[in-house]
């Protein structure tokens, strides 16, 4: 019988996609190049509620202060506000040891899951606003969608987070999208990426 | 073919000399040089004769040699109606004209046109539809005589895609006017598209003559060229088409394969002016074309438009392009000006100087052609005795060219679908643009401006309005006049032989529309309907203006008053491929989908997920969902349900909240427990259905349907933006993944595995919820039995499902687990009577008819839709959804079949199967209430128009006592 610890690493519902381009999930990716990655698998939680920010700020943690932004924690913690009381932590350094189930809600903070229900993707290089405009209505470019922005759209038709961060020295987008999509999004991210490659 | 030697540089502004290029017109060996167009390549092999016109089959070669017309449309390989004059040739490429009988030289279907007088405007409208039956017999022979060009039905769809691009500024049209503007604001800072539709930067500074001497149109192009192109806030589109406006600048722009959804906040209009045509009899010949195409011929692609040209002309511009032919060894004959004085003295003195001779208030009242009307080969010249009349004497001046210029119609197709309005002097016969949006602007020629230190200031002045509008510059600088008049006030000469054409597109001749206005058209958009004027591909860009004038004559009115026909998107024809582009169509997998495959299951789409329908070959289909079927109701079977709607309600109020949105009671569900749950719209319709899970005292999970939940959701946040509970409603399906482990072995098969639940029957009963840990995965265990056996929901994060199902198949490996799909599910649950919403129910169906009446609950004081329920179930209810058997022998019912009863419908078949279990077919339908108790009898029609009967039943079909499930 297979044991329990088998599944201590769960498995991206992504992970055929880039068994052809064994590159995409290696933990030394090149920011500054033109590349799609996999983060799916990486920690992260999502909490709402009318208490979810005196939770985060009893843990130490800095919010950002307005919605549809995001700051990063000094260890490099993403710290995403949705809304007014919705907040999602990504840690793309920390693969998820903790599901769903384990990140109990506690009285008007409710955890959402995040580590399911979306795919966490990362679009990388120096075209990433090109690639996207292929995708998305949403203008995101730089000088209109800086770092720190975040944009609740349609990507390809299918729900989706955009989060403008740093990555090391270079700037991408973090897409968070319904995980259930997470390879029919794969495949248009990567087919919008084609002329880019070359 | 006759490979004719190019004109010296600089003309050819376009083409590589050292670069030859062969394709084949005809099936003939074309050689051009890289760079040509198809029209060029072909002029330059003296091939003028392109394609055939759409009624009367005659011989059209180029007419502006910019894509603006029709008369160039030809086949290119599998693709009809290709612009030639716009089509770079390439290596090997295969060309044809179009529309003819036989073959392009010798097109028998050409007699229509000694026919014509019999073929008047709208005669088809007229002449085939009596007597009665006629237009069947006609309708095989004109659907083959109409449309142009072969489709290729074995066609392969190519590659098309769409791109958004954001920017301040867009300006369409890359002239003078356009390139100054763009320049203004990217100097300013403004980020600028500058979108052109030619293949190089100038438009008319690219081709025009703007003065005697022939030097202004190349400093000021080269000049501006530089400047735009050492701009970084300016991006250059080239062959691109800005074909429509549509709300708020958001701008479609067409380039090659791909359409950009440009969306900009200001837009410059600096389209310029499509010139005009004059009417005159065999005005379509090849070799007759607009001035400006002849200077395109010669600037862009260095071919000699011909070696004896007569230029007919309203304006200053033909004298220019009498100077330019010239100056290309090109004997002019004559320049016919068709005004009667006001050529500036400069003009005549140069024209004299070249040895021109100038014919005034003169006109070409016919023009002469070849042998089978192949080139134009002399014009029949008249002095004008009045507007559009001439006088008897006539002077033959032999030419193979005809250069016209009737004046310049404003590009204002844009700018109307804006809601500009489009004003025409009576006196001046010039045209206004008004009333035009804000953030719209326009520059240039399309603004009446033509003069080239006009049209460059009016593109700086339309930037500074941009610039002001976005912030970047407080400058005003004021309107730009220009005394320049261009436009001939009648350039219409009838002739009483006719072919006289207003628009080339459509054959339409002047007496076509003036016709039209006698049968009662008045209006110009019911002229347009009648006629087809201005319906083809050049949309009228040469027909509007004569068709106008023509009608505001017939019907004694000004051109003011006519007004000008409609311009809507798209501005140039657009392929199909563009609109559809590279589509999406998101599509949903579970976790558990590879293994589905690699167990070769049969996918069907559920919503926008794929789900296995039964694993197994198609041939084997019936069988195998009876297999399927069995192996659940004698072994264990396994499914994945992850497509299940699931949604979370957390906080104080969730079961306060659960008990308004469902049916059934749930403030006292225990904690635990599960309760099946019915959702009814506001007009007491059932609409969703499924399963409560009562997690904690302010914690419920519930299920919903697969293609319901996106709705259910909805209605929970609306109603919830009303009621203001506090609770928290998510939406969790892409979370979990589920699995259905059902069949009398269903226990055995999980208690193979390490888990922390005990799993016997006193601990965990039909209906219980439960959370456990197996092997490791954190999973949410539901007692349910849709399909009517022992079985177990078991909902675990969507990351771990592919390895609970691996774990549950290899448990079950000794149990002789089996997957079953959702054709097998159906089956298994229409053995048990369960309905399935949307199929089972319609946009009618309230609970009673559905006998879900032990789902509503009478206690309570509100649930959604309960008013409406109390007032349906209130009423005499005339059908019920029953259950009915048939014997297997009789022909089966399909799904939607009428049931009749007394002759009337009484309803349809909603589900219908053979089930094995039961020993025959079982179905679900509406029936009449008379014909709803166990015992009675429906009638069925069914495909081959018989009525079966089927006998009503009780529910369940299977296990009436419902004891399995409860193992």
């Amino acid at each position: 019988m297979t044991t329990s610890e088998k599944f201590n690493d769960k498995r991206s519902l992504l992970y055929r996609c880039y068994q052809q381009q064994p590159a995409a999930l290696t933990a030394e990716i090149d920011p500054s190049q033109l590349g799609l990655h996999d983060f799916s698998v990486k920690l992260r939680y999502g909490f709402r509620g009318p208490q979810a920010h005196a939770v985060l700020s009893a843990a130490q943690i800095t919010v950002p202060s307005a919605a549809n932004s995001l700051c990063t924690t000094p260890s490099g913690e993403l710290v995403l506000r949705l809304s007014n009381s919705e907040y999602w932590l990504l840690h793309p350094k920390a693969s998820g040891q903790q599901t769903l189930l384990e990140s109990q809600s506690t009285e008007q903070c409710y955890s959402l899951f995040c580590q399911d229900s979306h795919a966490w993707l990362v679009l990388t290089g120096p075209n990433i606003a090109r690639i996207m405009a292929k995708l998305c209505a949403v203008d995101l470019r730089e000088i209109v969608f800086p770092h720190g922005a975040i944009a609740q759209t349609s990507v390809a038709r299918v729900n989706a987070v955009i989060a403008h961060h740093c990555f090391g020295e270079s700037a991408v987008f973090s897409i968070l999208s319904d995980s259930a999509s997470a390879s029919y999004l794969w495949d248009a991210i990567q087919d919008a990426m084609q002329e880019f490659k070359d | 073919m006759n490979n004719l030697p190019r004109l010296k540089e600089p003309m050819g502004s376009l083409i590589e000399r050292d670069q030859p290029v062969t394709f084949t017109f005809e099936g003939q060996s074309i050689m051009g040089l890289a760079g040509d167009s198809i029209a060029s390549a072909l002029l330059a092999n003296n091939q003028w004769l392109i394609s055939r016109s759409f009624k009367y089959h005659r011989p059209r070669g180029p007419l502006t040699m910019a894509g603006q017309d029709a008369n160039t449309l030809v086949q290119l390989g599998g693709e009809p109606n290709v612009l030639a004059d716009n089509q770079v040739i390439g290596a090997q490429m295969q060309v044809s004209g179009q529309n003819y009988s036989g073959s392009l030289e010798s097109d028998r279907d050409a007699l229509l046109g000694h026919f014509s007088r019999f073929m008047p405007v709208g005669f088809y409208y007229r002449s085939f539809f009596k007597p009665m039956g006629a237009w069947e017999k006609w309708e095989g022979f004109i659907r083959k005589k109409a449309g142009l060009g072969v489709l290729d039905l074995e066609a392969k769809p190519e590659y098309y895609d769409k791109e958004y691009l954001f920017y301040d500024l867009m300006v369409v049209g890359a002239g003078p006017a356009g390139l100054s503007a763009a320049l203004k604001a990217a100097d300013a800072g403004a980020q600028v598209l500058l979108v052109e539709e030619q293949r190089l930067l100038g438009g008319a500074l690219s081709y025009h003559r703007f003065d005697i001497q022939g030097q202004q149109a190349t400093s000021t192009l080269s000049s501006l060229v530089d400047k735009v192109q050492a701009q970084q806030n300016i991006k250059v589109m080239l062959s691109a088409t800005c074909n429509a406006w549509f709300t708020d600048n958001y701008l479609p722009v067409i380039q090659a394969k791909r359409l950009f959804k440009v969306r900009v906040k200001e837009c410059i209009v600096a389209s310029g002016a499509f010139e005009q045509h004059v009417v005159f009899r065999n005005n379509d010949l090849p070799g007759i074309m607009m001035c400006s195409a002849a200077s395109r011929l010669m600037k862009h692609y260095a071919v000699k438009p011909g070696q004896r040209a007569v230029v007919l002309t309203g304006n200053d511009t033909g004298y220019l392009t009498a100077l330019d032919l010239t100056e290309q060894g090109v004997q002019v004959e004559a320049v016919v000006d068709m005004r009667e004085s006001s050529v500036v003295s400069e003009l005549q003195a140069a024209m004299s100087d070249a040895g021109i001779e100038v014919l005034l208030g003169s006109t070409v009242y016919e023009a002469l052609a070849t042998k089978g009307n192949k080139h134009v080969s002399a014009v029949d010249v008249r002095k004008i005795s009045a507007p559009g009349e001439v006088a008897s004497q006539a002077r033959v001046i032999d030419c193979d060219l005809v250069c016209m210029s009737a004046g310049f119609m404003p590009a204002y197709q844009l700018l109307c679908q804006a809601g500009g309005q489009l004003s025409y002097s009576d006196d001046t016969a010039q045209f206004a643009l008004s009333n035009l949006p804000a953030h719209l602007h326009l520059a240039g020629s399309v603004n009446g401006v033509h003069q080239l230190a006009q049209v460059i200031k009016d593109g700086q002045r339309a930037a500074a309005l941009a610039l002001h509008n976005l912030s970047l510059s407080d400058e005003v600088i004021e309107a730009v006049t220009c005394q320049s008049n261009h436009n001939y006030h009648w350039p219409i000469f009838s002739h009483p032989k006719g072919k006289d054409f207003v628009d080339f597109d459509e054959d339409l001749q002047a007496a076509d529309i003036v016709n039209a206005t006698r049968l009662g058209y008045r209006d110009i958009q019911l002229v347009k309907r009648f006629s087809t004027v201005g319906m083809g591909p050049s949309q009228g860009r040469h027909s509007a203006l004569p068709t106008a004038r023509l009608v505001a004559k017939a019907t004694k009115r000004t051109v003011t008053q006519t007004g000008i026909t409609t311009a809507r998107p798209p501005f140039v024809p657009e392929k199909l491929a563009l609109s559809a582009g590279r589509s999406f169509n998101p599509v949903r997998f579970t976790s558990m989908h590879h293994r589905h495959i690699a167990l070769g299951a049969q996918m069907i789409a559920a919503g926008n997920w794929r789900r296995p329908a039964y694993y197994g070959s198609v041939e084997q289909r019936e069988q195998t969902i009876q297999s399927e079927a069995l192996q659940v109701r004698n072994k264990v079977g396994l499914i994945d349900v992850s497509t299940l709607g699931g949604i979370e309600v957390r906080g104080p109020d969730a079961a306060q909240f659960i008990n308004r949105i469902y049916t059934f009671a749930f403030l006292k569900q225990p904690v635990g427990k599960t309760r099946y749950a019915v959702l009814t719209s506001e007009q007491g319709v059932v609409i969703d259905d499924g399963v409560a899970c009562r997690i904690g005292e302010n914690h419920f999970y519930v299920t919903a349907t697969t293609t319901g939940v996106d709705q259910v959701y909805r209605q929970m946040l609306k109603w919830n933006a009303q009621w203001r509970l506090n609770i928290d409603i998510a939406n969790v399906t892409s979370a979990f993944s589920a699995v259905n482990l059902a069949g009398p072995d269903a226990r055995k098969v999980l208690q193979k595995l390490d888990s922390d639940v005990d799993l016997s029957i006193e601990a965990f009963p039909y209906l219980a919820y439960r959370e456990a840990r197996i092997e490791g995965i954190p999973a949410r265990l539901l007692r349910v039995g849709f399909v009517g056996e022992l079985g177990y929901e078991i909902h675990v994060p969507a990351s771990c499902g592919e390895a609970l199902w691996d774990l549950l198949m290899a448990a079950g490996q000794e149990f002789d687990i089996k997957p079953f799909g959702v054709e097998s599910q159906r089956l298994l649950r229409l053995e048990k009577g369960h309905v399935i919403v949307g199929q089972d129910t319609d946009s009618m169906s309230h609970p009673g008819e559905l006998s879900l009446n032990w789902a509503v609950s009478r206690k309570k004081p509100f649930f959604v839709g309960s008013r409406s329920v109390d007032i349906v179930m209130a009423q005499t209810q005339t059908r019920k959804l029953v259950g009915f058997t048939l014997d297997a022998s009789i022909e089966q019912p399909k799904e939607g079949h009428l049931v009749i009863s007394g002759g009337d419908v009484a309803g349809n078949v909603t589900s219908c199967e053979y089930s094995s279990s039961v020993g025959k077919c079982i179905g679900l339908a509406f029936a009449a209430i008379g014909d709803s108790q166990p015992g009675s009898s429906i009638s069925i029609r069914v495909d081959s128009g018989a009525l079966v009967e089927a006998s009503v039943v009780s529910l369940p079909f299977f296990d009436p006592d419902n004891q399995r499930q409860e193992l």
